[in-house]
């Protein structure tokens, strides 16, 4: 007890104060080991490129289970959860009664009635554009399905693997038709508002970069602001997926002048293929929400709709509607190996539709004509085509 | 301790110390400290090697090139060929410009509207009461979208712009003034301007030492005010007239010359210097009503007019008691200056969004961020606070 002989002396006082310094070096001199740490095992991970084995790769979240668990995850939580838009007609929205409807919303049925044979089994999460990758990654959504671009970054760097293409999209120009404005070129020194966190700033400056048209660009935050500026003048452009912009002149307010005040350019700025996104540590996940909406597409080629897909799959007229519907008739039925029941197809395409369906409800209201279009069937000259179903 | 040692099996020896340990103060703070310590330090290391796993906490991406522009900018040039390093210089320049002219209109509002509270006029009085409870019980993000959708984009478009005299122009694409431009020769002109302030204020202090020891009336402040005009007036001419006046004109998209301030500056400028002057104006008047009543009686006793009691007498007082409380203020601004992502301002939050979303590197952006904002703020604190501007200004008031 060598300390109490010191107790109130000044010998003390200096004990106690040198004890306080001490416990601050030490605070000090953990968070700087942490520090340096962190920084050393950077540069050991700059100098080559494939990490030590032993080192967790970057991507996936630390503690998330690898494998493919986001399934078995999805069944003992009894529904799916989607991350949509909340706020882009015709794609992702609240109706009025509160639910959620829209194309990408109906994708998100429909893989709930793969699942659970159950269309509601299913929770809707608005997400921004600015947080959507990290609600995926951190595992708050199973899948994200908002009108989310595939490119080749978010592929690698982002760490996300993508379905096929729902809807073939691309970055168009919406002007006030009043202010004259025919091509791309009539834009040089206009303002040009777009949405932050989208790929639409980076097509922008890809296209208007080299040439001589020079923009004042203006990135919002959010659509409501974005719109209030468009409408009292603030912007001369909106810049947007033609999908989107086509939705909001739809919805644009009659007080300023309505829908049809507004002309969407005919040209375009970007290829932009809207696909459902998963993590990319779980391939079985991957494969399920891919070959569901294959399987869409695949129903609309064969015929198979909401109105003939019981009879069908009591009486299938051929092979690959057999295979599709996991209809029993030649003794077995056809296990596509999703970990779904083989029947999973039949309940989607009778609570939700096929692809066709799909995109008549949602998108055809909107003005965006299917034909033509690279949304079309391939069969007809679009690109929506689905493997062999077997 | 007793003199006869009394002798105990070692076990109850032992149990004995350890008792006598959990009664001693010393030791149980030590033991309370070692576990705080102990937490913190286990926190941060987690902390630290989660972020670590989940990012490389490795800048090299920010050397790529940016992709895209930015519109509003000051004293940068950056665009979508430029690296994100000067993406995000141009972020921190518009957080700077917005803090540093938020921080002197809400100040200069705020001193004026709390000196107002406090005012025996009525009317004035109740006003400066309106407004401070209108403003501290609304949210910050409120007020901003309110200033831009409902103030600064109602302005009139730019086909209809207001041009007063046909020199300043006010739509809602931007707020265009009459400028200097500074052309050559203007380096030399700056010096001049220089050499005669500090000619100026050596005059100054002349006459005021001369005022206070004689006693005669020396006019320091016009004396000083007139040496420095005429050095200006003089290199203004002997350089060769380096500042033209640049007159803004109106085009199809936008104005071209004079000095361009954007809708979305205005409003988060507007926003933010109204909101922190409500703040502003109650530390100004519980300064100022922190100073003794006799101080300003002694005052009137002397036969000061009332603005002599106030300037000379009570707010050199009250400044020293609200000097800590506004740098706060001050800081607060700074950091809310933030807000500008919803209303489209590019300033470093914004900027920052932008690239996170381009790069997907979340974790090492909002380090960037948080150090640049405690780099900020630090500064502002060292610069309102620091103890030495407040030991030699209150050294020179009592002189």
């Amino acid at each position: 007890m060598w300390y109490l002989s010191h107790r109130g002396s000044a010998k003390g006082r200096w004990l106690a104060r040198f004890t306080r310094l001490a416990a601050a070096a030490i605070l000090y001199a953990l968070v700087g080991v942490a520090l340096v740490a962190c920084s050393a095992s950077d540069g050991g991970e700059g100098a080559d490129a494939t990490p030590p084995p032993g080192t967790t790769t970057p991507a996936p979240a630390p503690d998330a289970p690898t494998g493919a668990t986001t399934l078995a995850e999805v069944r003992a939580r009894g529904f799916v959860r989607v991350g949509v838009n909340d706020q882009l007609p015709g794609f992702g929205y609240i109706r009025p009664d509160g639910s959620f409807g829209g194309f990408d919303v109906d994708f998100g049925h429909a893989l709930a009635a793969a699942i659970f044979a159950d269309r509601d089994a299913v929770q809707f999460v608005s997400l921004s554009a600015s947080s959507r990758f990290e609600a995926l990654r951190a595992r708050e959504i199973d899948v994200l399905i908002r009108n989310t671009t595939w490119t080749l970054t978010r592929d690698t760097a982002l760490g996300l693997t993508f379905a096929v293409p729902t809807f073939y999209d691309g970055q168009g120009v919406m002007v006030r038709a009043e202010d004259g404005i025919q091509t791309l070129a009539d834009l040089d020194g206009a303002v040009v508002c777009a949405l932050s966190g989208t790929t639409t700033q980076l097509n922008q400056e890809d296209t208007f970069g080299g040439t001589s048209v020079r923009y004042q660009p203006l990135t919002f935050d959010r659509n409501e602001t974005l719109q209030e500026a468009f409408v009292a003048g603030r912007c001369d452009a909106w810049t947007a997926d033609r999908s989107q912009l086509a939705a909001r002149r739809e919805a644009y307010p009659a007080n300023a002048g309505g829908g049809d005040s507004l002309v969407i350019l005919p040209d375009t700025l970007s290829k932009e293929p809207l696909a459902p996104a998963t993590r990319g540590d779980d391939r079985q996940w991957a494969d399920l929400v891919n070959w569901v909406v294959l399987g869409m597409i695949a129903a609309e080629e064969l015929g198979v709709h909401s109105g003939n897909v019981s009879e069908l799959a009591t009486v299938p007229p051929s092979q690959e509607v057999s295979r599709l519907l996991g209809s029993t008739a030649e003794g077995s039925a056809f296990d596509a190996g999703l970990g779904l029941a083989p029947d999973f197809m039949r309940h989607v395409i009778a609570q939700v539709g096929n692809y066709g369906e799909v995109y008549e409800r949602n998108i055809t209201p909107l003005g965006i004509p299917r034909a033509g279009s690279p949304n079309a069937l391939w069969t007809e000259g679009g690109l929506m085509y689905a493997p062999p179903y077997r | 301790m007793t003199a006869i040692p009394v002798r105990r099996p070692p076990l109850a020896a032992a149990v004995a110390t350890v008792r006598a340990w959990t009664r001693d103060a010393r030791v149980r703070r030590a033991v309370l400290e070692a576990l705080t310590l102990g937490l913190v330090a286990a926190f941060v290391l987690y902390v630290a090697t989660r972020a670590r796993e989940a990012s490389s906490l490795n800048f090299d991406f920010m050397t790529e090139r940016a992709g895209f522009g930015i519109g509003d900018q000051f004293l940068t040039q950056t665009d979508g060929g430029s690296t994100r390093w000067q993406a995000y210089v141009a972020g921190i320049m518009n957080t700077l410009r917005i803090t540093v002219f938020g921080i002197l209109l809400s100040v200069g509002m705020g001193l004026s509207i709390g000196v107002a509270r406090l005012s025996s006029n009525w009317l004035a009085a109740r006003l400066a009461f309106l407004f401070v409870e209108t403003i501290r019980n609304t949210p910050l993000l409120v007020f901003v979208v309110f200033c831009y959708t409902a103030v600064v984009l109602r302005l009139p478009r730019i086909q209809e712009s207001a041009d007063v005299f046909g020199i300043a122009y006010f739509s809602n694409r931007a707020i265009a003034l009459p400028w200097l431009r500074p052309e050559t020769g203007a380096g030399t002109f700056a010096l001049a301007l220089v050499v005669g302030a500090v000619a100026a204020w050596g005059a100054w202090k002349a006459l005021r030492r001369h005022e206070v020891t004689t006693g005669q009336p020396a006019y320091p402040w016009r004396a000083a005010l007139a040496l420095f005009a005429a050095v200006a007036l003089v290199a203004f001419v002997a350089t060769g007239t380096p500042l033209r006046l640049d007159i803004p004109e109106a085009g199809r998209f936008s104005y071209s010359g004079g000095m361009r301030l954007s809708p979305e500056f205005v409003g988060l400028l507007l926003a933010l210097s109204l909101f922190n002057a409500a703040f502003v104006a109650e530390i100004a008047r519980g300064a100022i009503e922190s100073v003794p009543r006799g101080e300003r009686e002694a005052a009137a006793a002397l036969g000061m007019s009332s603005w002599q009691q106030l300037s000379l007498i009570v707010l050199p007082q009250a400044l020293r008691a609200m000097l800590p409380p506004l740098a706060t203020q001050c800081q607060n601004l700074a950091k809310m200056s933030s807000v500008a992502v919803v209303i489209a301002f590019p300033d470093l939050m914004t900027v920052g969004g932008t690239i996170i979303n381009n790069s997907g590197e979340a974790i090492p952006i909002f380090i960037l961020m948080m150090l640049t904002y405690f780099a900020l703020n630090l500064g502002i604190a060292f610069l309102l606070v620091g103890p030495h501007w407040r030991f030699n200004w209150s050294r020179g008031r009592r002189a």
